[in-house]
């Protein structure tokens, strides 16, 4: 998708969202073309929905179980809402006793209701009302109209999450039919409607809200992947609904985060922006995102992590160096010396600490990239369609960053094995396409060069997706000793 | 089972969640009663001026209906028996569609696993299952029915914690409701 087109969706998502707001929130006439954007992340793995979609799927719910049970759909969703739109139990617990699911879901009281007589004093303003004035549930608790509107409006005023509201009446079981709620004006017939969305959605493991403020989408999640792209532009955990972190589940992610937060003494000395030069001991100061790191005084080039030698770094020389992996430390050993544990996990952070900076500085990329374009048009005299690639170079670094970020994670905890020794291949062989990468993006306007920049998004792209795909959690031995 | 407090789901810690929302201390709030919330308080304390509870006396004497103090005694038969305490009510704008602030007022506290030591009671009427049919009786006789059915004097196990955080109205506090009767 080029970048105009894209520009043209930010409007209609937004248009899409205003109707959201109005009356008619539920029914969207016609519901924005479903597109995939290309990010890095693989959306095929994804479906975006809208809300009026969703609306759509509860909808024939409720009518496929108005005619399989024969009650109103009134019934039918207080027993969906009261037993977690579960299927099988909803219909298990039918077929062993259609009285006693409806009573569960606050359909039906618990003793036959008298009915009231007129005048009837109103159990919250303590006011007596002619038939006219009072609402009469099921139950036979009744209440004047004011109050009770203003009981719900309030409640949902107050952002009432829970969709099953019960009977005023003090001990009473009963909860509101939606036909009641729906009856009132708006906002509060599509707010009601929203929470019962909300709670479908929630109820739902493939279903998930986008977290981008104000955005529409609703994702369905068709496999196993956890990072989506929301059309939005917001990219995020589909389990944890925090930023997007795979290779790494999102358990070993938050030990390690409480992990570090825990070790700030460390963090201190790895966030250190100077380091001497392995060579000639100069200072050396970073303030781009790459790790290719050439010192002026003496021009060797060294890698910024592990400070060797930049030669034996990287496919381009065709040497395989495993700055990735942990040296001085016997990994195959069962338990690790308290010495060992503490190089090991250095290593990780250091790595870890390092790709975040980077990570930081390609978001940097990515803001300025439009001014970058403009330059490049009028340095080359091109179009708009030629200056793409810059965009994709920098999307595709940030993902890169974020992945190799969270690829050291999950190397920290991953056990020794035929598993992690092909899993470091691949982050060796990411982590090295990327630092070319990020050389070619951090180039000046005159000197880049598109062939190549194009070449290298294709080849990082493609080691991205293995590395990301190659990982199935349930498959993964994790280390006990650290 | 015994309250719990609900965590936060962003995990912030407790110190930085009351910084965002500064709490409010109930004497401090302004509050105009609507005219609905007067009338309904009236009829609330008309209601057990006339048909009196066991082991309750309330203060009529105050000369404002935004708050109300009533006087329990420990239940007859209950472990609490001959124990004074003293319960009090705010009433915000809104009563009875908002629930009242109601809490113990220290020292006149009872030790029980649903009250901390500072007042503040874990009762899910007073929060999530307030009901505006429900008033000042229905709340007193839950709070003796609380004290009655209670067979061991025990603070809450997280009371130390909650005292470090608590806000000052109990309102503000995300409380976990374990089972019906808490
Ligand atoms: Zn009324
Ligand atoms: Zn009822
Ligand atoms: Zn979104
Ligand atoms: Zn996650």
């Amino acid at each position: 998708m080029d970048r105009d087109s894209e520009s043209e969706y930010e409007e209609e998502v937004e248009e899409e969202f205003e109707e959201e707001s109005g009356e008619e929130m539920m029914v969207d006439p016609s519901p924005p073309p479903f597109v995939v954007k290309d990010s890095g992340l693989d959306n095929e793995h994804f479906t975006f929905i809208n809300v009026a979609d969703i609306k759509t799927e509860i909808d024939n719910l409720l009518s496929e179980y108005e005619q399989m049970f024969q009650i109103p759909s009134d019934d039918v969703l207080r027993i969906l809402l009261q037993f977690q739109w579960k299927r099988d139990t909803v219909q298990n617990k039918w077929f062993d006793s259609p009285e006693r699911i409806l009573f569960e879901s606050g359909c039906t009281p618990a003793n036959p209701s008298t009915p009231p007589t007129y005048p009837y004093e109103c159990p919250i303003c303590y006011c007596s009302y002619e038939q006219n004035d009072i609402v009469l549930l099921n139950c036979g608790h009744g209440f004047c109209k004011y109050c009770f509107t203003a009981h719900l409006k309030q409640l949902l005023k107050k952002g009432q999450t829970n969709p099953q509201i019960r009977c005023p009446q003090e001990q009473c079981t009963i909860k509101l039919p939606s036909s009641l709620i729906k009856s009132f004006n708006e906002p509060y017939a599509s707010q009601y409607n929203t929470i019962v969305v909300t709670d479908y959605i929630g109820q739902r493991k493939n279903l998930r809200w986008c977290p981008g403020a104000n955005c529409p989408w609703v994702i369905r999640r068709d496999g196993l992947l956890r990072n989506v792209a929301c059309l939005c532009g917001t990219k995020f955990c589909f389990e944890c609904g925090g930023p997007p972190h795979m290779p790494v589940s999102c358990e070993l992610r938050r030990k390690w985060l409480e992990r570090i937060q825990a070790d700030t003494e460390n963090l201190d000395w790895i966030t250190a922006n100077t380091k001497q030069c392995p060579k000639c001991r100069n200072p050396i100061e970073k303030n781009e995102g790459c790790n290719h790191m050439t010192c002026r005084a003496c021009r060797h080039e060294f890698c910024w992590i592990c400070l060797g030698d930049w030669k034996t770094h990287g496919s381009s020389t065709g040497g395989y160096y495993s700055c990735n992996r942990p040296k001085n430390v016997d990994l195959e050993k069962k338990q690790m010396s308290a010495k060992a544990r503490i190089e090991y996990f250095t290593h990780y952070l250091d790595r870890y600490v390092s790709h975040q900076k980077s990570h930081e500085y390609a978001e940097k990329q990515k803001k300025n990239i439009l001014e970058k374009q403009e330059n490049y048009m009028r340095h080359f005299n091109c179009g708009r369609k030629v200056v793409e690639f810059l965009a994709d170079s920098v999307d595709l670094l940030v993902d890169c960053r974020n992945a190799l970020m969270n690829s050291y994670i999950l190397g920290f905890y991953l056990a020794p094995g035929v598993k992690k020794d092909l899993f470091e291949m691949q982050q060796q062989q990411l982590e090295a396409s990327t630092e070319r990468l990020s050389e070619l993006t951090e180039k000046k306007v005159p000197d880049t060069n598109r062939q190549e920049t194009l070449d290298f998004i294709g080849i990082t792209s493609k080691f991205l997706h293995s590395m990301l795909e190659g990982m199935v959690d349930s498959l993964l031995v994790v280390r006990t000793d650290l | 089972m015994h309250p719990k407090r609900r965590t936060r789901p962003d995990g912030q810690s407790g110190a930085d969640v009351r910084k965002s929302t500064p709490s409010q201390s109930p004497e401090k709030r302004v509050s105009a009663l609507t005219v609905q919330a007067r009338q309904r308080i009236m009829r609330d304390i008309q209601d057990i001026r006339k048909n009196p509870l066991q082991s309750c006396l309330p203060d009529f004497s105050a000369d404002s209906l935004e708050q109300f103090t009533v006087y329990l005694e420990g239940p007859k038969d209950s472990i609490y028996e001959e124990e004074k305490f003293t319960l009090r009510f705010h009433f915000l704008e809104c009563y009875p569609l908002d629930a009242p602030i109601v809490q113990f007022i220290p020292p006149m506290v009872p030790k029980h696993e649903h009250i901390y030591s500072n007042g503040h009671i874990c009762l899910s009427i007073l929060g999530d299952e307030w009901s505006p049919a429900l008033g000042i009786r229905s709340v007193v006789m839950s709070i003796l029915s609380m004290l009655s059915s209670s067979k061991e004097k025990k603070t809450p196990p997280d009371d130390d914690e909650y005292m470090l955080e608590a806000p000052s109205n109990p309102q503000e506090t995300q409380w976990d409701y374990h089972d019906a009767e808490c």
